[in-house]
């Protein structure tokens, strides 16, 4: 006999004990028969020493049995549950692992909108003050050289006045334009900031 | 010797060669033949039960394209081999009232 069939028929005699155990009960088995070979023995005097194989499964059973008198009859009751719960874990792990890029993809895309928006803002503002700007000077530097232009006749000198005034109106608009651009982006920085702590909060 | 008695002491014997490094199946036979006879069948479910009962730790080690299982003392297996050894002087008393011989008393001259 070599010792696979010698292990195949002690596993054919382990009927009524559980398949994890069973499995324990002959890699232990297979792990001594290898060792006793490396350390020197021959094989056949290995198996041998072990005696016959259906003696020994009985000797595994009645000791399972004397182990575990509350299980012998029927497979372990509170093995079912245990398996389940490990088993929804698994599934909880797995689903993060999968899902994780795609919240992470979700963060960065709401993240990058948000910035794109601030940008847009800013931008607007910039272009607003500066618009401003030009077109204040324009009408102060006509507003001072109207007075010039009185040389070329009054109507002349009424119409750059006028002209000048407008412009500076105009510019003192695109300032509360660009006031009003930075105060939507503080107002929008602050709505978002407040999100976050909220659902910190929330997670504390 | 009674095999409940006896079992107990063997749960002792293999824990007590665990303490001088973890091992493995064939390598703890050999280490506990040299004080007590024991069989594979009679370890199987000694380790089995020291396992189970928190006295020692399992972990396998890739050998010759195999595995090999080592098991590891835990801090209450050591518990238990030093409740045993303290139990002793009980086991001992019994022994002599058993055996109907005066108590040693080291008290007395």
């Amino acid at each position: 006999m070599t010792k696979y069939e010698y292990i195949s028929e002690v596993e054919k005699n382990l009927g009524g004990i559980p398949y994890i155990e069973k499995v324990k009960m002959l890699d232990f088995y297979r792990e001594m028969i290898e060792d006793k070979i490396e350390s020197g023995m021959s094989e056949e005097e290995v198996i041998a020493e072990l005696g016959d194989p259906v003696l020994l499964a009985a000797r595994l059973r009645d000791e399972y049995r004397m182990n575990n008198p509350e299980q012998s009859a029927s497979p372990p009751p509170n093995q079912m549950p245990q398996k389940r719960s490990s088993g929804w874990k698994a599934l909880l792990v797995i689903a993060l692992i999968i899902g994780s890029p795609l919240i992470l993809a979700v963060i960065v895309a709401v993240a990058s909108i948000l910035f794109g928006i601030a940008i847009a803002i800013i931008a607007v503002g910039i272009t607003f003050v500066i618009g401003a700007a030009g077109v204040g000077i324009t009408g102060i530097v006509l507003f001072l050289t109207s007075f010039l232009a009185l040389s070329g006749g009054f109507y002349t000198f009424l119409v750059q006045l006028g002209l000048s005034f407008l412009l500076i109106a105009l510019c003192l608009l695109l300032v509360g334009v660009g006031v009003g651009a930075i105060q939507l982006l503080m107002l929008l920085i602050r709505a978002v900031s407040n999100a976050i702590s909220a659902r910190k909060r929330k997670a504390v | 010797m009674d095999v409940q008695m006896k079992k107990g002491l063997l749960d002792i014997c293999v824990l007590s060669v665990l303490t001088k490094g973890d091992s493995y199946g064939y390598q703890i036979i050999s280490d506990v033949s040299r004080g007590v006879a024991m069989s594979e069948s009679t370890l199987y479910p000694i380790l089995k039960r020291l396992e189970s009962g928190g006295a020692l730790t399992t972990y396998s080690v890739a050998h010759n394209g195999r595995l090999r299982k080592y098991y590891r003392i835990t801090d209450a297996g050591r518990v238990k081999i030093s409740e045993f050894l303290d139990g002793w002087h009980e086991m001992q008393a019994i022994y002599d009232f058993i055996s109907g011989k005066e108590p040693e008393d080291h008290d007395k001259i």
